[in-house]
């Protein structure tokens, strides 16, 4: 096995302890045994069980190979944005409020592998996809798109980040899709 | 032992709870224990214990207090027909608290928030209808261009709030958030070029 296929390994592996018990109640002693690991050799993957989280969700949002900036794949410029953010809401609804949360909150310790800024490259990759829709004439969204792919972001982990206040009570992709529209102007 | 009457105990709540947040200020919050609060306030463990049954939750009290102070807010608010200026005086709220308190804090706060799975008052307040009204009445007098339904406009302006405070402590107060807030939300409600706020003008200096 690689080292990126053994990374890869633990990670699922924890994930789905952490689904299966909660966050706080699995040990990095029992993830090692679920993975056949030691423990310095977990440590020289991950720092603490948060970062785990949080390097499985970076892993996730890069996994389509096919990228997102094919209009023909996707129909449109504009549902390449759409696929694009309900891809990454999807991702963070996978985790389930309680795994998302427990990402949120390590999130605020870690500023430097966050995930408010570790997507520059998607961030890069948001704006140029926003600009063609504009072009397009799917929406009527303003210029800035760098500074509209980062607030669609925010946008985005702020409804989530209330999905997990709320105990996952709201269907929180519908209502972002709606307001993803409405913030571009979208013309549909 | 003589019982405390209602008023009593409201006033020894709240000198824990302003005790407590002048500690929180002064130095690291994990540096200040429940015992030095206690002195502080010249009351013992247990006393403490029977008004509050932590130390974090004293950050629920402060931040829950934005809500106390939007009733007097918006007594106050001049300006009845800029709606858009009152609109947004009020969602941002909370967020000119954290930005003149300490980021740890209001780290601390939404993480414990997050954790317990807690919607706090401010987001089932009884402004909340106030606000749509007032995004209802933006949009009819062309205030704001974005038409979408005034309780998924709000919905979307508190989740924003929520969204950039994150990222706010994420970066370490790398930002200014009220000011950063503002702009973006400007952006979405798609202010009409041709008008001019008198209250955004005078509140956030914009």
């Amino acid at each position: 096995m690689t080292k990126k296929d053994l990374l890869v390994t633990i990670q699922k592996t924890a994930f789905d302890l952490f689904n299966e018990k909660g966050f706080d109640a699995v040990t990095v002693m029992e993830i090692c045994r679920a993975c056949d690991i030691t423990k310095p050799t977990f440590y020289k993957f991950a720092s603490s069980k948060g970062a785990l989280l949080l390097n499985y969700y970076e892993y996730l949002l890069r996994t389509p190979k096919e990228g997102w900036n094919d209009p023909v794949l996707h129909g449109s410029w504009w549902k390449c944005v759409e696929d694009m953010m309900i891809y990454a809401i999807d991702t963070l609804i996978a985790y389930g409020y309680e795994l998302a949360a427990q990402l949120y909150i390590y999130n605020f310790h870690e500023g430097e592998t966050s995930l408010f800024t570790f997507q520059d490259e998607l961030i890069d990759e948001l704006a140029r996809i926003l600009k063609n829709a504009r072009e397009e004439g799917s929406v009527e969204c303003h210029e800035d798109y760098r500074q509209l792919a980062l607030s669609l972001i925010d946008l985005m982990l702020g409804y989530v980040g209330f999905w997990c206040l709320s105990s996952g009570s709201f269907d929180v992709k519908e209502r972002y899709l709606y307001v993803l529209r409405q913030s571009c102007k979208y013309r549909g | 032992m003589k019982k405390n009457t209602e008023e009593q105990n409201q006033q020894r709540l709240d000198l824990i709870l302003d005790t407590a947040m002048d500690l929180f200020l002064q130095r690291d919050i994990d540096d200040v224990s429940v015992m030095d609060i206690c002195q502080a306030c010249n009351i013992t463990k247990p006393t403490f214990y029977k008004y509050i049954d932590s130390k974090e939750r004293i950050l629920i009290h402060f931040f829950n207090g934005a809500v106390d102070e939007m009733e007097d807010l918006w007594e106050n608010l001049e300006e009845p027909q800029d709606h858009l200026g009152r609109i947004l005086v009020m969602v941002t709220n909370t967020m000119k608290r954290a930005e003149g308190s300490k980021t740890q804090l209001f780290e601390r706060y939404l993480a414990l928030c997050l954790r317990e799975h807690r919607i706090t008052e401010r987001y089932t307040s009884k402004f909340v209808p106030l606000i749509q009204d007032e995004i209802r009445q933006a949009q009819k007098d062309g205030q704001i261009l974005n038409l979408g339904d005034p309780v998924l406009v709000y919905e979307s302006l508190r989740n924003l709030g929520l969204g950039i405070s994150m990222r706010w402590i994420t970066s370490d107060n790398a930002f200014k958030l009220v000011e950063s807030y503002i702009r973006i939300a400007c952006s979405f409600l798609n202010v009409n070029p041709e008008y001019h706020s008198e209250l955004l003008a005078r509140s956030f200096g914009l």
